[in-house]
């Protein structure tokens, strides 16, 4: 991925530095691990026993953002933004305007 | 947008959270976390642990730890950080924003970059908690950098 929303790294001393691009989900926020190479359309999943497996990536086709896979299954549309709004109690209130 | 560091650590526990970061309860304002660092500085062993970063609506009940600010000119954060729960903060279903497994030996170390963040809304009590469902019972501890808004 060319510009990726973040980077991460395991340091172990038994084994050699183990990198990662990561991408955030445009709905929930997650962190989301990508294969480097593949513009966020493969994500890695990475399992209790160290293994990485890797599953088709996913976006939203109304934000056109890339989404976590359980956001893509759920299939609305809320991106993270409106969900902070939401969550903050702003949603909905519209411009607040000076009075004239 | 002032940038804020807190050191969060305990005895790793299944049941109980490393730490938690979440708004104030009377000044709430949205944070972002774009930096984290979790590992054990107890002695090597081939353990397993899972670190989970979930979302929370209530802090819990915790050992407050103040986020030092990285530019010393900044005010003091409005954020609350706590470590080593003795009650649990109040979870979101279905919300866990990192999810990663480690050896006790390794470290992980997680960096955002402008819009990648963990954001957690300027919402009382609302932030992002610290799990370890599975762990030992070694000293574990995360560096966590936040900007608030």
């Amino acid at each position: 991925m060319r510009r990726p929303s973040g980077y991460a790294t395991w340091t172990d001393p038994d084994r050699p530095l183990l990198e990662r691009d990561t991408t955030a989900c445009g709905h929930c926020g997650c962190v989301i691990f990508i294969k480097p190479g593949h513009g966020a359309t493969v994500y890695l999943v990475q399992h209790r026993d160290g293994r990485w497996t890797e599953q088709p990536g996913a976006g939203c086709r109304v934000c056109m953002a890339a989404v976590c896979l359980a956001c893509y299954h759920d299939g609305r549309c809320t991106p993270l933004e409106r969900r902070l709004e939401e969550a903050e109690g702003r949603h909905g209130t519209g411009l607040v305007l000076p009075s004239a | 947008m002032a940038k804020y560091s807190v050191s969060l650590a305990r005895t790793a526990s299944t049941t109980l959270s490393l730490g938690s970061i979440v708004a104030d309860a009377t000044r709430p304002r949205r944070g972002k976390i774009y930096d984290l660092v979790v590992g054990s500085e107890a002695a090597a062993a081939d353990n397993p642990f899972l670190y989970l970063v979930q979302r929370c609506t209530a802090a819990g009940t915790s050992t407050a730890v103040t986020p030092q600010p990285l530019d010393p000119a900044d005010v003091a954060t409005e954020a609350d950080a706590g470590q080593n729960h003795t009650v649990e903060p109040t979870y979101t279903a279905n919300a866990v924003l990192l999810r990663l497994a480690l050896n006790q030996r390794a470290t992980f170390r997680w960096v955002a970059q402008q819009g990648g963040e963990l954001v957690y809304p300027g919402t009382a009590a609302n932030g992002l908690g610290i799990q370890t469902p599975t762990s030992s019972a070694v000293v574990i501890s995360a560096t966590v950098h936040v900007e608030e808004q």
